[in-house]
């Protein structure tokens, strides 16, 4: 799968979130961006969803451009996304519901999905019911029960404590290493993105651009344990040192901005 | 501050101490209920002694049970029910369906506010009388009337609802590419059903308004006519009976729907 | 500043916003009168039930050249304002107590909430027979009715102020009357000015559809005459006055919004 995206300026308001991304993923593929608060990761994802058009420039996956969201892109976003009138088995069913097929395979396969996530047991819990960390794995589970080309998390974890990130960042983990998907995955954890990704892309403060690409050489299966490691550490020290510099320009000009 | 009802103390060390208390809070909790209706009730006896004209509880109870025994009576009560039942299935109907296009559409939510705003803001029984001058006195006028109160509570919070509505489901929907209607269906107003149930219950008790404000005006029959009627002749405990049954339906029709309402929001 | 430059700040700016919102309302009134000179011109409706407006217009002058405008408009306006007045002190006061009383805010919360459901009007012809055929009955009910929501609001206000804000106030040794003045009011007031924009409507409906039963004097008592005169165009002409009267009213409510809520939106 090739993702390849261009320049893009967003917002009338001149504001210039993305200037010239170019970039290419490989299929299957675990790759990290991140980048100082604001500086529009999140942007660039929404763009490669298709929930964004960018300003110019193009994405395409597997050779088709995008043009707008669709059930090949699936999309984890950070703020609670999960129905909190279904349960956890209704809401992955929901990605399924339409999409034809006998209700009992349909309920199968939203069980299988379940089990990947972790939460096999947990098909009758409502949302009000469950913890942040479950919330989030059911969303995941509904967005791959609708079999995505690409998955794109949007700093799924952002919401949730330290050591939740930790476990369900290793479920992903585990479900990647066993599907192997290509994954979009933001976030402003360096950790994180070490140890889930191949590949992390480092993007500069606004107006946003590349700055590195780093190559993650740890061979799966991980465990978070690989955290302790030295080659870890050096790579973290690496992506601290590039980001530090940019995280410091980024503040300022959010303080700026706000006070406008 | 709010000292919750129980002890904060010791735990209890044998069941039975705990049982005792919890016993004590359900006695609390219902008795805390009843306080206001008993005062509300006591307030009234009192008032009957104190002024002349109002008669007693139990008095105006009694001619409404005698009233229901009269078959005219019966007739009146049956026809504003069915008035009130019209007005506000329509109001509903409407409500919805303007709503939920204002409220899903933002251009047209945006150009239509300032005329929302001012319906809203207008005293809408001052279009009764060219109700009666359109459809004169039968029970159109009082169910149009009915349906022009109730349509605006509905209308205005279910727009709101919608139009505060998380994003983020707009998005899940579009990410699994289902269709407008499905969403409409599936997402949406699940995400909004329990304030649409209170929409609701403000439009039924809204078309209850209505209606009886209409009889009271000027009405061929209904009990919002029996009330002024019997005001009219002095007969003042069957005017307390006709308020207590107008009363029990408003009260009646809006604690139906709340109880929708709980079964709705039980999981959320 | 560049043209571009001072256009996106225009359309950005405040003065931007208002102008377009009043340019709704007006847009809309327009919209109205234009429709309804359509259809009366037209004759699709006869003259009888919706009369022309320069008709309207024109009973408008002979009733105010006749005297009967102002002093009606007045009489209502006045119901209007004593029944809203006593509703805000009388709805801002009891709210504070029920707050101040959990118990007792607790036990009649529920009820209040109910009370909503309930055509108050009812009570109308009781308000009648205790307080005669005067002004009494149309305000002391239209308080009651303009009370409630007031009451609530503030109620619920009160409780949603953010503790943290009443211990700041605590930590800086303010007395409690203090802290209720200026912390705990000026955080419930958007709640109460919520209340209010709900109790000038119901406020106004409530005079005003009271009017038409058994008052002696005001706009609604007015409209019912000219009814059952036949005197349709003044008929019209009363209803529209009300309209505006209505507008005035519910405008009121809003400058106080937008006098006491500066910079906080």
């Amino acid at each position: 799968m090739r993702g390849i995206f261009k320049s893009f300026r967003t917002k009338a308001r001149t504001v210039i979130a993305l200037a010239g991304i170019d970039f290419t993923a490989a299929k299957g593929s675990f790759v990290s961006i991140i980048g100082p608060s604001g500086c529009g990761k999140s942007t660039l994802l929404a763009c490669v969803g298709g929930m964004e058009r960018p300003t110019a420039g193009q994405i395409t996956v597997d050779g088709r451009v995008v043009t707008g969201p669709s059930r090949r892109l699936g999309y984890v976003f950070q703020e609670e996304s999960v129905f909190p009138w279904r349960t956890a088995l209704g809401n992955v069913l929901f990605a399924l519901e339409d999409q034809g097929g006998s209700k009992n395979d349909q309920i199968d396969n939203a069980r299988s999905m379940l089990r990947l996530v972790g939460l096999q047991g947990f098909e009758n819990a409502y949302p009000s019911e469950m913890s942040g960390g479950m919330k989030q794995r059911v969303a995941i589970a509904r967005v791959l029960a609708a079999e995505p080309e690409v998955v794109l998390m949007d700093e799924p974890f952002g919401a949730l404590d330290q050591q939740t990130r930790l476990m369900v960042g290793e479920q992903v983990l585990r479900i990647w290493e066993e599907t192997h998907q290509t994954i979009l995955f933001v976030t402003h954890d360096i950790q994180e993105a070490i140890l889930l990704s191949n590949e992390v892309v480092v993007l500069s403060a606004r107006p946003a651009r590349i700055l590195e690409r780093v190559t993650v050489p740890f061979p799966h299966p991980r465990e978070a344990s690989l955290a302790g490691t030295h080659e870890f550490a050096d790579i973290a020290a690496r992506l601290w040192h590039t980001l530090s510099g940019e995280a410091k320009k980024a503040f300022i000009e959010n303080e700026a901005g706000a006070a406008q | 501050m709010n000292d919750p009802t129980g002890s904060a103390g010791d735990a209890p060390s044998d069941v039975r101490a705990s049982d005792i208390r919890a016993r004590q809070d359900d006695v609390a909790t219902i008795s805390q209920m009843l306080i206001v209706p008993i005062l509300g009730v006591a307030v009234w006896y009192v008032l009957s002694w104190t002024v002349f004209v109002v008669p007693a509880p139990h008095e105006a109870v009694r001619a409404l049970v005698t009233d229901l025994g009269k078959g005219q009576y019966r007739s009146d009560l049956l026809r504003t029910l069915v008035k009130i039942m019209v007005a506000f299935s329509a109001a509903a109907i409407l409500g919805i369906v303007i709503g939920t296009f204002l409220g899903l559409a933002k251009p047209l939510r945006e150009a239509l506010a300032p005329l929302v705003l001012i319906t809203n803001g207008i005293p809408k029984i001052v279009l009764y009388p060219i109700l009666l001058i359109v459809f004169g006195l039968g029970s159109i006028s009082q169910i149009t009337m009915g349906i022009i109160f109730g349509t605006l509570p509905v209308l205005v919070n279910l727009m709101s609802a919608l139009a505060s509505m998380r994003p983020v489901y707009r998005k899940v929907a579009r990410m699994l590419e289902v269709g407008p209607v499905r969403a409409l269906f599936r997402v949406y107003m699940p995400a909004v059903a329990p304030l649409l149930m209170v929409a609701l219950q403000l439009g039924f008790s809204l078309s209850v308004l209505g209606v009886v404000y209409a009889e009271l005006i000027a009405s061929r029959d209904g009990l919002g006519q029996r009330l002024i009627q019997t005001y009219t002749i002095g007969n003042y405990d069957e005017m307390a009976a006709s308020s207590l049954a107008i009363l029990f339906i408003a009260l009646g029709g809006t604690g139906l729907l709340r109880l929708v309402e709980r079964s709705i929001v039980r999981h959320r | 500043m560049t043209v571009s430059t001072m256009m996106i700040r225009l359309r950005t700016s405040q003065w931007w916003t208002r102008g377009v919102k009043t340019g709704g309302y007006v847009a809309t009134v327009v919209a109205v009168a234009a429709v309804w000179a359509l259809v009366t011109d037209a004759g699709w409706i006869s003259d009888q039930t919706v009369p022309k407006l320069p008709d309207i217009v024109d009973a408008i002058g002979t009733l105010a050249s006749a005297g009967e405008v102002w002093p009606n408009l007045a009489s209502t306006l006045f119901r209007i304002l004593l029944s809203f007045a006593i509703g805000v002190t009388v709805g801002i006061a009891s709210g504070g107590a029920l707050w101040r009383f959990p118990r007792a805010g607790g036990a009649i919360r529920p009820y209040l909430s109910a009370i909503y459901s309930v055509p108050l009007v009812v009570f109308y012809p009781i308000f009648l027979v205790v307080f005669g055929l005067n002004d009494w009955p149309v305000v002391v009910l239209t308080a009651v009715i303009t009370t409630i929501p007031i009451c609530l609001n503030t109620y619920l206000g009160l409780q949603s102020a953010p503790q943290v804000l009443i211990n700041v106030g605590k930590s800086l040794e303010r007395t409690s009357a203090q802290i209720f003045r200026q912390i705990l009011l000026p955080a419930a007031w958007p709640a109460v000015l919520a209340g209010m924009r709900l109790s000038v409507v119901y406020g106004v409906a409530g005079v005003v559809s009271l009017e038409f039963v058994a008052a002696q004097t005001g706009v609604g008592n007015r409209i019912q005459y000219y009814y059952e005169t036949f005197d349709v165009p003044s008929m019209y002409a009363f209803i529209i006055l009300t309209l505006l009267l209505a507008g005035g009213c519910v405008g009121l409510v809003l400058a106080v919004e937008v006098l006491t809520m500066r910079g906080r939106r």
